[in-house]
């Protein structure tokens, strides 16, 4: 219960999504040598600017056009936000403080991920217009990239500590057991939450806003909002498997040093959004089944080195 | 158990809230535009759905491909206990045959 | 529905006024203030450069201006986006494309005209292909200037939030 309302369920999640979206733009703004969002609320630093965003859209005429299919429409930026929020099931926030506690967390996690590609494509194709359809092949292609190295980079940490995520947190924490695991996590993740060097299906520059296109009011939200879902549960993911979780300490203390470490990896993946260019759809996908692909294959060997030794 | 169905209902319930607030609260205007679909500001025009672009299907190929023996490097080690030739021969397939993939294809990029 | 009006904050903090609002007008006049303190602090314009003075809403939302302090956030799409910054000169021929953008804008929405072109057509004024652009969509607040200071801009983001938010 307090899994699912506080630690990595509803309350630290929401919260996550208000502070990320004004932590993002108040880097980039940091960079480029401006305020960002500031009067919203002066003394706080525009904190509450995420929430009068959120007040603003959630309060606007809800269009659901009638050119395409209306109810499928409507419905699915839910599901996406839905599917991305799922993996948070299986993650524990501290020992034993996990919604469904499985010997096999780290697959369903994985599967998950996978899962939530074809929920955007979805999305995008039921809204059915240029820019959606364009998005929605990037979308897809995109995830040929990072997939597999996603997969085998967590495959390597699995070969060592194994498919129960409990057990991450003890013993040595996964970056000094295999650092190359962790550099192919932070690269692959960038690419699945589309964040900078791979914002591809979204370029707002090139293609409007790829699959969030023809989305306003809390629609918009809703399906703009999936992407730091995603975000969310990567960042825990990774802060588990790779930095060793709540690892030094247990207890409300654990959970402190969980969030903060989940928080240090959001904050590397904002700040791309700051200081990187936007690659070409096909410079990503050969990065993907170039560079990170043998880098994934090369961390497994790793692994495989760590256990026979 | 309890936790998780209860994360899930709370979840939706919140999503379903963000749908009744517009629905109830916001100013409504129906107008002919709204209605269609967006085209950066012009009227529709031409189709929408058009061939994919075709050359990068190799990759899609290979994403189809080599995703499941990832994933099955993944599942096999998990349910084998400690069974490392199986995960270790699967990537080694991957790698291998990007590989012999690579030195051919990329010789052309 | 609750009086909305702007020197309502003079009597008393926060927390009298909210109380006084959900007496007065219930759960309708929470979400009226919800929804005014949300759109006042959450002004999206969308890309619809028509002449010369969308080279200062660069400015605008450059480093030196940077609008994004009040809120403003340059939406790519009408979609998405509640104020439809008017760039100068509107020809008959792109008036169309305005009345069309500002159609497809989600309610509640505001418009800003920018510059003399806007206004009155400016240095093409009396010209056969303009048109004012009071004619073509309900103008909320003018800029004048040809063409406009970003700091002009600013000043007509405050007024919209000010005038016109607050009093829907
Ligand atoms: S007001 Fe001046 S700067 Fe603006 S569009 Fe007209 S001519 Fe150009």
């Amino acid at each position: 219960m307090v899994a699912a309302v506080f630690f990595p369920g509803l309350i630290t999640m929401g919260l996550y999504l208000i502070l990320a979206v004004w932590a993002e733009r108040k880097l980039a703004a940091k960079v480029q040598w401006r305020y960002g969002p500031l009067y919203v609320s002066e003394k706080l630093g525009g904190v509450l600017q995420t929430v009068a965003d959120l007040l603003k859209l959630a309060f606007s005429e809800l269009v659901v056009p009638s050119y395409t299919n209306r109810a499928l429409f409507a419905a699915l930026p839910a599901v996406v936000f839905f599917v991305e929020a799922l993996p948070l099931l299986f993650i524990p926030g501290g020992p034993g403080l996990v919604m469904i506690p499985s010997g096999y967390g780290l697959l369903y996690v994985v599967a998950i991920i996978l899962i939530s590609t074809p929920a955007v494509v979805a999305m995008a194709w039921a809204e059915a217009d240029k820019f959606t359809f364009i998005g929605l092949l990037r979308e897809l292609l995109l995830e040929a990239a990072y997939e597999v190295p996603l997969v085998l980079s967590l495959l390597a940490m699995a070969l060592v500590y194994g498919t129960d995520l409990s057990t991450y947190a003890q013993g040595l924490p996964g970056i000094a057991v295999n650092p190359v695991a962790f550099f192919v996590y932070l690269v692959a993740t960038a690419m699945a939450t589309s964040r900078f060097p791979f914002e591809i299906p979204d370029a707002d520059a090139e293609i409007v806003l790829g699959p969030y296109t023809e989305y306003g009011s809390s629609l918009f939200l809703l399906a703009y909002g999936s992407n730091y879902v995603k975000l969310y549960a990567m960042a825990l993911l990774g802060a588990l498997v790779f930095l060793g979780g709540w690892a030094p300490l247990a207890g409300i203390a654990g959970i402190a040093v969980y969030i903060l470490k989940a928080s240090a990896l959001t904050a590397f993946w904002l700040l791309l959004r700051a200081v990187y260019p936007r690659m070409r759809i096909d410079q990503a996908l050969r990065l993907g089944w170039r560079e990170l692909l043998f880098l994934s294959a090369a961390a497994v060997g790793v692994s495989a080195l760590w256990r026979l030794w | 158990m309890v936790g998780a169905i209860a994360f899930l209902v709370l979840l939706a319930a919140g999503l379903a809230l963000l749908y009744a607030v517009p629905k109830l609260f916001a100013p409504r205007a129906k107008t002919k535009p709204k209605e269609l679909r967006f085209e950066a500001g012009n009227p529709p025009y031409g189709r929408l759905r058009r061939r994919m672009v075709i050359q990068y299907i190799r990759y899609v190929l290979a994403a189809a491909s080599f995703e499941a023996l990832a994933s099955l490097a993944l599942v096999a080690y998990s349910t084998a206990q400690q069974d490392l030739v199986t995960p270790l021969a699967l990537t080694a397939v991957v790698a291998g045959v990007m590989a012999a993939v690579g030195g051919d294809v990329w010789s052309h990029d | 529905m609750t009086s909305a009006d702007g020197d309502g904050r003079a009597n008393g903090g926060v927390v009298s006024r909210l109380r006084r609002i959900i007496a007065e007008g219930g759960l309708r006049g929470l979400a009226s203030l919800a929804a005014r303190w949300g759109t006042k602090w959450s002004l999206w314009p969308p890309h619809l450069v028509t002449a010369c003075c969308g080279v200062e809403v660069g400015h605008l939302f450059g480093p030196a201006y940077d609008a994004e302090r009040y809120g403003a956030l340059p939406m790519p799409a009408a979609r998405h986006s509640n104020l439809l910054l008017i760039e100068g000169t509107i020809t008959m021929k792109m008036a169309k494309f305005v009345k069309w953008v500002y159609e497809q804008m989600p309610e509640p929405k505001f418009v800003i005209a920018m510059g003399a072109c806007a206004i009155k057509g400016g240095v093409f004024y009396g010209s056969y292909h303009m048109v004012p652009a009071s004619n073509v969509v309900p103008v909320d607040t003018y800029v004048a200037g040809c063409p406009p200071t970003p700091e002009a801009l600013l000043k007509a983001i405050e007024d919209v939030q000010r005038r016109r938010v607050e009093s829907l």
